[in-house]
């Protein structure tokens, strides 16, 4: 079966502590489990575009700015 | 307050319900022995507890059990009963042969398939249009 997921770094974490937030904060705020905002961070799980600009909006900044495409690498199906 | 339209009570009160037809159906088919109809509907109110107080916990297993459920979890559920729907297909499978070769009714197998492969095909159907949309 082909892959279809992909890993994108971002900066989701560097966003995060610059603003003294905790992943629980984070998580409340984006209404997603904490759990999901560690995976998201740890570069585990890549969000859907909808939850990804709820993030940007979070930080004030961009989906591209958050969201690096080139660093991006296959993940397994 | 109880509400029963809170999805963390759906899995369990289906378990319940699923349990207590079952138990009807064993006094039916094999008369109402009533100490095994008592453990019956124990294991099953044990089950749907049990399966309730998972729901209840802060992690990933807990917000699947619970029905409150972020994309993340959706899809690991998703996942999840993918696999189960094909481990569940293999078995029935590997149990139509052998009732075969052993010469036993097979319909009961064949059956089970046969829903599960229309539903398949029906559900592709359905949410291809779905997405169309």
């Amino acid at each position: 079966m082909t892959s279809y997921l992909y890993i994108m770094r971002n900066r989701v974490r560097e966003a995060r502590t610059q603003r003294g937030l905790s992943q629980a904060e984070v998580a409340a705020a984006l209404e997603v489990s904490r759990q999901t905002v560690i995976s998201i961070e740890s570069g585990r799980y890549s969000p859907s575009l909808p939850l990804a600009f709820r993030i940007a909006r979070l930080f004030d900044s961009t989906v591209d700015k958050m969201f690096d495409p080139e660093d991006e690498e296959a993940g397994r199906c | 307050m109880l509400r029963l339209t809170n999805p963390r009570w759906r899995a369990p009160a289906v378990m319940l319900a699923g349990g207590t037809v079952i138990d009807v159906a064993v006094g039916i088919g094999h008369g109402w022995h009533w100490g095994a109809e008592i453990i019956l509907a124990l294991l099953t109110i044990l089950a749907a507890a049990g399966y309730y107080l998972l729901g209840g916990r802060d992690t990933d297993t807990g917000a699947i059990y619970s029905g409150h459920m972020d994309e993340r979890q959706l899809l690991i559920w998703t996942q999840a009963m993918a696999l189960s729907g094909w481990v569940v297909s293999l078995a029935l499978l590997v149990a139509f042969v052998i009732a075969l070769v052993l010469g036993k009714p097979t319909w009961p197998f064949a059956l089970v398939l046969g829903i599960g492969v229309v539903t398949f095909f029906g559900a592709t159907a359905v949410y291809r249009r779905r997405e169309a949309r």
